[in-house]
């Protein structure tokens, strides 16, 4: 039975016309994830009236091709500009930056193309295999276990402090307040918008975060005078890991892999979270952690691989129970919903054929990823031969295009501008930027999940440790912040 | 860094007790949550406040040891060019609402550059122009991003291209 779906699945993906959707979709979402502002979101939106005309099957092919592609492209542009084209590529700048700075931009570019693709492909597996059984497990988190886990990825800041914890922590803390601007989702108080209309909607991280490096990064070299024949690097190609180098880090990028594609299952928690959970635990249990943040392959290795593993792992709840697990997820219903078809577990008794020539374009689309990432790349790095006085402001613009083109809102422009500013004391003051970025990335999970979680359980925070798995989770992180603090100090959180 | 290390704290100090007192206002909806609105910035706050006194703490004690008596008020070019930069930002940002991206941008990229130290004036026209227009194509016609147009003469200026 099974393989009569699987042969049937080859018949229908094999042909050239979708070879061509899946072929084109990588591509195109590869670019729009190595351009800041642009996203796989707004390109699977954009693209779901295309696929009206085609068949469901090329439709779908080409929108989960573009979600693929998408999550592993913005790695191109925080590697070789410091700049992350997609929010997923966030944590790839700590060590991505870092290393083309040491001209191993091309080793970084490898391993990120490398790692997204085999954290892709081992996230469809596990789509394939145990998706119901995942999906279930994953529909009994509810908020004290989501409070849990925003703990558990908090005590990141903990395991990359040390002797500078105290500013690591402040930064952190200020991420978290930031994540506090706006509504408050609960009671629908508006907080610090101190009477105006602009931070209702809140301090969206995607600005905040482009500000911090990019924008501090520009008002850096503006201060400290660019040499005229400055070029920020001969030309890149990218050089793909030997296997040897992949094995070597083996035990991370399965880590990573299980984290991503777990994280992908957990509904309104997507790429993002799991990048730098993912990087976290690279942190946690690598042997030398004080060098995570100076340029090392394993942390670009990390939040590569979950961030695309959570691409499969989103697309799990969707296929098996309707419900999307990442905000492309959201869009691609629409791709389903187009053609009359509605994602959930009818679909897979009635069109098992169509689920199973998904899963097989998603493969594809995984292995094509590595030809298409090895393209988009070389284009893009041509742009570090520029010397920094004419590249500078592009990188400017295309930040603030970027920022401005989320929610078409000036406001954001500012945003960045505000943190552009703040990254720029804290660089100078040694306060690490990563803490506040993680801080303002899970701040909105932590809060609401403690407060509708305590609401749950009558107001009685113990009660958190005695729910089987928030309490095993919120164990692992007391026993990990306790062991870091043990630990050595990484290089990120002192010179970021 | 010294002064540095104080001055920034108590900076964080006085934003997050500012801050604190803006909560106050929260109040009043614990009725829908009997943790209200206010409850998790205000412990963030008094967190931020007591971190702030230990960064200080910890300077004074650097101090002791001898370290760091650089000025950071001596306005050197390097700082005049970052407050220059900051201004040219502002004001883009300000004016892109007035005049709109297409008039405005290229002028600003050529300003900024020069800023950056950049002389060439073939190559600092023609990437200005050109990112610009290439901006407006992808970001307007191909993602139907609508980039601001400006007002008034401006906004039917922008008109004619997007």
């Amino acid at each position: 039975m099974i393989w009569d779906l699987w042969v049937g699945a080859i018949q229908n993906v094999m042909n050239p016309f979708t070879l061509l959707c899946i072929w084109s979709g990588v591509l195109l979402g590869v670019i729009l994830g190595a351009v800041p502002g642009l996203n796989s979101t707004m390109g699977t939106a954009l693209l779901i009236p295309f696929t009206f005309a085609m068949s469901p099957i090329n439709g779908l092919a080409l929108l989960t091709a573009v979600y693929c592609g998408g999550t592993y492209g913005g790695s191109i542009s925080a590697i070789l500009f410091n700049v992350p084209g997609a929010p997923e590529a966030s944590a790839t700048v700590f060590d991505g930056y870092e290393m083309a700075k040491k001209g191993q931009a091309a080793q970084a570019l490898g391993y990120a193309v490398m790692c997204s693709c085999l954290g892709g492909l081992f996230s469809v597996i596990v789509m394939i295999l145990v998706s119901p059984l995942l999906a279930s497990v994953a529909l009994t988190f509810s908020q004290p276990e989501y409070f849990a886990l925003a703990v558990t990825a908090l005590t990141l800041i903990a395991s990359l402090g040390g002797r500078g914890m105290k500013k690591a922590a402040i930064s952190g803390v200020f991420g978290l307040l930031m994540a506090t601007v706006g509504i408050d989702p609960m009671t629908g108080d508006p907080r610090f918008t101190f009477g105006g209309k602009a931070l209702i909607g809140g301090i969206n991280f995607i600005p905040a975060i482009i500000g911090a490096f990019a924008v501090g990064e520009v008002l850096s070299r503006a201060e400290s005078e660019v040499k005229k024949s400055e070029v920020l690097a001969q030309k890149v190609s990218t050089i793909l890991p030997r296997v040897k180098d992949i094995l070597r880090m083996k035990w991370l990028v399965l880590r990573s892999a299980l984290i991503g594609t777990w994280i992908g299952i957990l509904p309104g928690v997507g790429a993002t979270t799991a990048a730098f959970v993912g990087y976290a635990e690279a942190v946690r249990w690598s042997k030398h952690p004080e060098k995570f943040g100076t340029g090392i392959p394993e942390g670009i290795a990390a939040p590569e691989t979950a961030n695309n593993a959570a691409t499969g792992g989103a697309m799990v709840p969707l296929l098996t129970l309707g419900i999307p697990g990442s905000a492309t997820t959201a869009v691609i219903i629409g791709g389903f919903l187009v053609h009359g078809l509605q994602p959930g577990p009818m679909l897979f008794m009635n069109q098992p054929k169509l689920m199973y020539s998904i899963f097989l374009s998603m493969l594809l689309a995984n292995i094509l990823m590595l030809f298409a990432g090895l393209g988009v790349a070389k284009v893009f790095s041509n742009f570090r031969k520029i010397r920094y006085s004419l590249l500078g402001p592009c990188i400017f613009i295309f930040a603030a295009i970027g920022s401005f083109g989320i929610r078409n809102d000036p406001v954001d422009l500012w945003i960045m501008f505000f943190f552009g500013v703040i990254g720029y004391f804290m660089k100078k003051y040694n306060y690490p930027i990563a803490p506040m970025i993680i801080g303002l990335v899970l701040g909105n999970l932590t809060e609401i999940s403690l407060r509708r979680g305590l609401r749950m359980v009558d107001y009685d925070l113990s009660a958190f440790l005695f729910r089987p798995i928030a309490g095993v989770i919120l164990g692992i992180a007391v026993v990990s912040i306790l062991y870091s603090l043990l630990r050595k100090k990484p290089k990120i959180l002192e010179e970021d | 860094m010294f002064k540095g290390e104080i001055i920034t704290s108590t900076i964080i100090f006085i934003g997050s007790l500012i801050l604190y007192l803006e909560t106050l206002k929260f109040e009043g909806h614990e009725v829908y949550a009997k943790l209200g609105p206010s409850y998790w910035p205000k412990f963030l706050l008094i967190l931020l406040m007591g971190l702030s006194v230990g960064v200080a703490v910890d300077a004074f004690r650097e101090r002791k040891k001898g370290e760091g008596k650089e000025s950071i008020l001596k306005l050197d070019k390097g700082r005049l060019k970052f407050f220059i930069a900051m201004g040219f930002i502002a004001l883009y940002f300000i004016l892109l609402q007035i005049i709109g991206f297409i008039l405005l941008t290229p002028f600003f990229l050529i300003a900024f550059m020069y800023l950056l130290g950049e002389r060439k004036k073939i190559w600092m026209i023609s990437i200005s122009f050109g990112i610009t227009l290439l901006i407006i194509y992808v970001f307007t016609k191909a993602m139907y991003v609508p980039l601001p147009r400006g007002i008034g003469i401006f906004l039917d200026f922008s008109h004619l291209f997007y």
